[in-house]
């Protein structure tokens, strides 16, 4: 029995050791590869930007900042993140705080998502690396009971998501190659192509007291020159329980509402909870008149 | 419970440490203990279907004890048959109930009649081709006597449900698996460590092979109407080696547990992608169920006796049955139907019983002959598991139509984002790896035995699918 347990304990080992030295070196590849994703860019831009979108694909798809700075002269910078919740964008903010990147203007989009404050799995998928061991990051996923505890083993979130930080991922972004999403670093806008409004979905019934995220999010750029607004992307008419949003209204009082901005235009969506990229422009144009300038 | 995954990775140090440390002493301890964590692992899949695996083995006790009882030849034939009804009774209920319903209305539809015969929503439970046939075995033996019957309920409960070759195999037969719950186990650290060994060969097949090619597989057979020839041709062979690695990681790391708790379950697969001809494939694939088709199915229907025409009717019965019991689908019809016609030009020219031994045998590398024949079997054969992999027989002739008539061969960029040849490179390690020791169950012999664990371990880690676990393929069955 001896000989087996001495053979034993070697392998759990190895595999020990290696798990540690594969994530010191999946680390610093990611921390010295070539941008990928948001995420990276959060890492590694450190400057400053006029404008700063944050929210989901309705920022993601919507929020054209090109055309921003074209018509503003202003910098902008779009941070949405499809599927992402209100909870991932607190700690993006909470990041891009620490790492010393400033905005004068930070927008954060509001919908459906003032219940939504779970930190999602896609999201979890690029906390690793340095990310992980992040007060910032630990504080919050602690908070959320998340497999946090799984985060101390090492490399354990690369294997958890190898789909997406993979040695293949981490290989072609070290070698610093061309991203192979369509993916924009440089203004973070991935437009929707095509016409058409099926599925109309539903937001939910009842709203919750309150969002602690939001509120954080308030307390981040608190003692800043920042100035954080809420806005709401248009959505189609046909969307059940949308008096949902004259709910967050009451609980935001300065939030700049479009939800119905299109609801005479079908032409503009790409589906019910998104604009195409005529609809994107349009939206995009409204909101430089009417917010920044 | 998964081999791969963190529930067994605790289940399994907890249950050796009790059975070694515990239940050392007493042998039927350790059996009463083995029988106990076996339905715990089967339980936590779906307690309900122990009741199942419970019946099938008070079934077949009870009929083992009363031949060997009686005398009577009338008697004996009855009580076997009750528990070939019993037992294949199951089997066809919660496997194949719903595909005879619908293929009978199908029939029916077809010269204009609609019937209206509802099907059940029935779950299949996992493993049960697996644990009757075992149990089977047994009865059959009995019957033939060939074996005693045991009248130790406790050891036969855990024969039946073993859980390292529980819910897919090997299929073990009685002679070789009952008598070893009687012998008291000594643990050969020797034969533990092989089953170490094992357990990570298998994983690595598992988890390094079988799971990436399925990626693959899946985006390729999921969308292959936008696949040109070279992505099909691909997708094809990518699951030929998702289905070995996910087959026979699983024996590996069921042989190899075995051995943990000081068990020897027979060896299910023999290299199977470098046999010469589809005989001797035959002979390397999934052993297991092919002896006992062969024992229990081909000899009693009159094997190669006979006249051609009757080994040709037995040759093509084996293989359907195969193909049936690996699911309720005409496409696994079709693909036994196909191994039968690859088989067919062997059995009319004498030569299935050619090629016992290994390949290329005291030589590093095959002849050209031998490896054009290496290439030609697995040709065959990939061609087939089209059919094996296919959602349905519409899906398998026209992947196989658009093989031939699309003519691209070219790079083509997946829906999972990589290009369709990407995962040649890790096949093509995995069989210089096999290749170069093809005399031995696993790699990790030799003066270079921790150099290629530290390789093993490494690929694990870095190309191992955990993101998107597959479950084992044959536990559908």
């Amino acid at each position: 029995m001896k000989n087996f347990i001495k053979h034993f304990l070697i392998i759990l080992f190895i595999i020990f050791f290696m798990m540690v030295f594969l994530d010191i070196g999946y680390a610093f590849a990611i921390k010295n590869g070539g941008s990928h994703s948001k995420f990276q860019n959060i890492l590694q831009v450190k400057k400053t930007y006029d404008l700063a979108f944050f929210g989901s694909s309705r920022t993601k798809n919507h929020i054209d900042c090109k055309l921003i700075t074209q018509l503003t002269g202003k910098s902008c910078i779009n941070f949405g993140i499809g599927g992402a919740s209100n909870g991932d964008m607190l700690i993006l903010m909470k990041l891009a705080k620490n790492r010393k990147l400033i905005f004068n203007q930070v927008f954060m989009q509001v919908d459906y998502n003032y219940n939504y404050y779970e930190i999602t799995e896609d999201f979890k998928s690029k906390l690793v690396g340095p990310l992980i061991s992040d007060p910032i990051v630990k504080e919050q996923l602690y908070k959320y009971g998340e497999d946090y505890i799984y985060g101390l083993i090492p490399f354990y979130y690369y294997m958890k998501y190898d789909k997406i930080i993979g040695l293949r991922e981490i290989f072609t972004s070290f070698l610093k190659s061309k991203p192979f999403s369509e993916l924009n670093i440089e203004f973070g806008f991935t437009p929707l192509i095509g016409i058409g409004k099926a599925v109309a979905g539903s937001f939910q019934e009842t709203i919750n007291n309150n969002s602690e995220e939001l509120t954080q999010m308030q307390e981040v750029y608190k003692d800043t020159n920042t100035r954080l607004e809420f806005f709401t992307a248009p959505y189609c008419k046909e969307v059940k329980n949308r008096d949902f949003m004259d709910k967050v209204q009451l609980k935001l009082p300065g939030l700049h509402n479009y939800i119905d901005l299109f609801d005479d235009k079908d032409e503009y969506f790409f589906n019910c909870g998104h604009l195409n990229k005529a609809g994107a422009a349009v939206f995009t144009k409204t909101l430089v008149e009417d917010l920044l300038q | 419970m998964l081999f791969n995954s963190i529930s067994f990775l605790i289940f399994l140090p907890v249950v050796f440490i009790l059975y070694w440390g515990l239940f050392k002493r007493s042998l039927k301890l350790q059996n009463i203990f083995l029988l106990i964590a076996s339905y715990l692992f089967y339980g936590w899949w779906d307690y309900r279907f122990l009741a199942l695996i419970a019946a099938s083995t008070l079934v077949d006790f009870f009929v083992g004890r009363f031949l060997q009882k009686t005398g009577n030849e009338i008697h004996r034939k009855m009580l076997l048959s009750l528990s070939l009804v019993f037992n294949l009774g199951l089997l066809g209920f919660f496997k194949y109930y719903n595909f005879f319903i619908e293929s009978w209305m199908d029939s029916w539809a077809n010269l204009g009649v609609e019937l209206q015969v509802s099907s059940l929503n029935i779950i299949l439970p996992v493993g049960i081709s697996f644990y009757t046939f075992q149990t089977l075995s047994y009865t059959i033996d009995v019957y033939r006597r060939k074996i005693e019957p045991t009248s130790d309920i406790i050891n036969f409960s855990v024969f039946v449900a073993f859980f390292p070759q529980l819910v897919a195999g090997p299929i073990e037969r009685a002679k070789h698996l009952l008598p070893q719950f009687s012998k008291k186990r000594i643990f050969i650290e020797e034969r533990a460590i092989s089953g170490i060994h094992l357990i990570l060969w298998g994983l690595f097949k598992k988890i390094v092979i079988a799971d990436s090619c399925a990626i693959y597989v899946n985006a390729i057979f999921n969308d292959y109407e936008n696949m040109n020839s070279a992505s099909l041709i691909l997708g094809a062979v990518y699951f030929a080696f998702q289905i070995y690695g996910d087959f026979s990681g699983y024996s590996d790391i069921a042989i190899g547990t075995g051995r943990l708790f000081g068990f020897d379950l027979m060896r299910n697969f023999n290299l199977p992608y470098f046999s010469r001809n589809i005989a001797e494939f035959w002979r390397r694939w999934h052993i297991s169920l092919s002896t006992w088709f062969r024992d229990y199915l081909y000899i009693p229907l009159g094997g190669s006796r006979g006249s051609k025409w009757q080994q040709v009717r037995n040759v093509f019965i084996i293989f359907l049955v195969s193909g049936f019991w690996h699911g309720a689908n005409w496409t696994f019809v079709i693909w036994g139907g196909l191994h039968a016609l690859f088989f067919l030009p062997l059995l009319l020219g004498d030569q299935n019983r050619k090629h016992l031994n290994q390949v290329a045998e005291n030589k590093i590398l095959p002849s050209f002959r031998e490896l054009l024949q290496m290439l030609f079997t697995f040709g065959l054969t990939s061609f087939a598991w089209i059919f094996f992999r296919a959602d349905s027989l519409f899906d398998a002739v026209n992947f196989i139509k658009r093989i031939f008539t699309d003519l691209r061969f070219e790079l083509q960029y997946l829906s999972i984002e990589r290009y369709n040849v990407e995962m040649l490179l890790i096949i093509g390690i995995f069989v210089l790896l096999e290749w170069f020791h093809r005399h031995m169950e696993h790699p990790f012999t030799g003066s270079f035995k921790w150099v290629k664990i530290i390789a093993i371990i490494l690929m694990l880690l870095t190309l191992g699918v955990y993101s998107d676990q597959q479950e084992f393929i044959y536990f559908q069955f």
